[in-house]
């Protein structure tokens, strides 16, 4: 690499890596206790279990049940979605709105769908994991703040780039993985080197998919601009759009997409005049039951009266990439061991991030005049 | 070694074979899983362990040895 070249590298990973520093270390440090968010949960007895056995005759879940339940516990909001727990197959949520259209749930509760039984409220907005959550995902600012955070992701690989390509002249006349004693600052530009090649794909793919995380309302918001506009238009009426508050024909509607889509299980039902469905129709999005097919989903149109299957479509390829993101990013795909593994990694990359800013410090002091 | 081979041969080894693992484990479950935390887990940060703890017991004994002991290595 010519002298300019090299340069011109090293300003790249100077700069980039500068701006993006801070909200790095705030995801890092954020990140930490949210790989174990599940575990934290159930240990602050937060989470919902429900009983093993229960003296129900086994038929389908009690779906109408839990939805007139959840009316009554809260009259007048509306229900947004139905989903099932992934893990917990007789685990069901419900949340409700002010609206059916609403954009965030003024509560969550929790079902045994066997026996239609309330489980309790997920607490929502309240207690130190879900100040972390919001630091991680927006920093409390909403929409703005998550593409921002974004944009400092964008950043993040752009120094991941310029780092790996100065690795190459750095490390030219060394061995992998020496660390030299002679000076603190070759100490952390060896430790730096040495952890930042090591956890190079880690990071990459964790960055990546945080990136496209941060999407996830645009590329909704895309999907229901043209697929579901395109699924909803040969039903529109033209004159009366009011959501159709069909009761009971939640628990109709998904067995007729789960009759529809062989081998498979809800993800989460859309229910009419939300975001994700039609005026008059409940949109079920499901799973299948393969470890990959269970991250991927098939969105149902079903007719709200009729409960009548209307459509069914492939999720466009970036809709998939997010579905397939958020576990690469949330490493909770791999049981506990992944886990720990996520946590690991991610204190290396605290090391990294510190021992960075401890190099850029270094360097100006000795560059400036004493 | 060549120098390519001596400054990237480990780099490109541990990403290749750590990004392959952490897209196993997503795929499939059981022995997939086992391959993610070996390639991504076990792999990346036994490394750094193993340099660290090496680089520490360097300097011990090249602390605690005699200087010609220091000379030669």
């Amino acid at each position: 690499m010519t002298p300019t070249a090299l340069k011109k590298w090293h300003w790249i990973h100077k700069w980039t890596s500068l701006v993006c520093t801070i909200f790095a270390l705030l995801l890092c440090l954020t990140g930490l206790p949210l790989i174990f968010t599940h575990e934290i949960d159930e240990a602050l007895g937060r989470g919902f279990t429900p009983p093993a056995h229960v003296d129900e005759p086994p038929g389908p879940p009690r779906i109408d049940d839990i939805v007139a339940d959840a009316r009554q516990r809260r009259p007048g909001e509306s229900v947004l979605f139905l989903s099932q727990s992934d893990d917990e197959k007789d685990l069901y949520y419900i949340s409700l709105g002010e609206k059916p259209d609403a954009l965030e749930a003024k509560a969550v509760y929790a079902y045994d769908g066997r026996t239609a039984q309330w489980l309790g409220a997920f607490p929502l907005n309240e207690g130190f994991m879900s100040v972390v959550l919001r630091l991680h995902v927006d920093m409390f600012a909403g929409l703005p703040g998550s593409l921002f955070l974004g944009g400092m992701g964008v950043l993040l690989v752009l120094s991941i780039v310029s780092g790996v390509v100065l690795y190459g002249p750095y490390m030219r006349k060394l061995l992998f993985g020496v660390i030299r004693w002679k000076s603190l600052r070759l100490f952390w530009l060896d430790i730096h080197n040495l952890i930042g090649i090591l956890t190079l794909g880690w990071f990459t793919l964790v960055s990546v998919t945080g990136i496209v995380n941060t999407l996830s309302t645009p590329i909704f918001g895309q999907w229901q601009a043209t697929h579901l506009a395109e699924m909803l238009a040969p039903y529109e009426s033209g004159k009366d759009d009011r959501p159709v508050v069909q009761e009971p024909g939640a628990q109709r509607a998904l067995e007729s997409a789960l009759a529809r889509v062989p081998s498979s299980e809800l993800g989460f039902m859309a229910f009419p005049g939300n975001r994700l469905s039609g005026p008059r129709q409940y949109v079920a999005f499901l799973r299948g039951n393969t470890p990959l097919r269970q991250k991927l989903m098939t969105p149902v149109l079903v007719d709200a009266k009729e409960g009548r299957v209307l459509d069914q479509r492939a999720l466009p390829v970036y809709v998939t990439a997010l579905l397939v993101s958020q576990p690469l990013h949330f490493g909770d795909y791999g049981s506990l061991p992944l886990k720990i593994i996520w946590a690991v990694l991610d204190l290396l990359s605290i090391v990294l991030l510190g021992s960075g800013v401890y190099l850029w410090l270094v360097k100006r002091k000795a560059a400036s005049p004493a | 070694m060549t120098p390519f081979r001596q400054v990237w041969g480990m780099p490109i080894l541990v990403t290749v074979v750590s990004s392959i693992a952490l897209v196993t484990g997503l795929v499939a479950d059981g022995l997939a899983d086992v391959v993610a935390w070996v390639g991504a887990g076990v792999l990346p940060i036994g490394l750094a362990a193993w340099h660290f703890g090496r680089a520490l017991s360097q300097r011990r004994g090249r602390s605690s040895a005699p200087s010609t002991e220091q000379d030669r290595a």
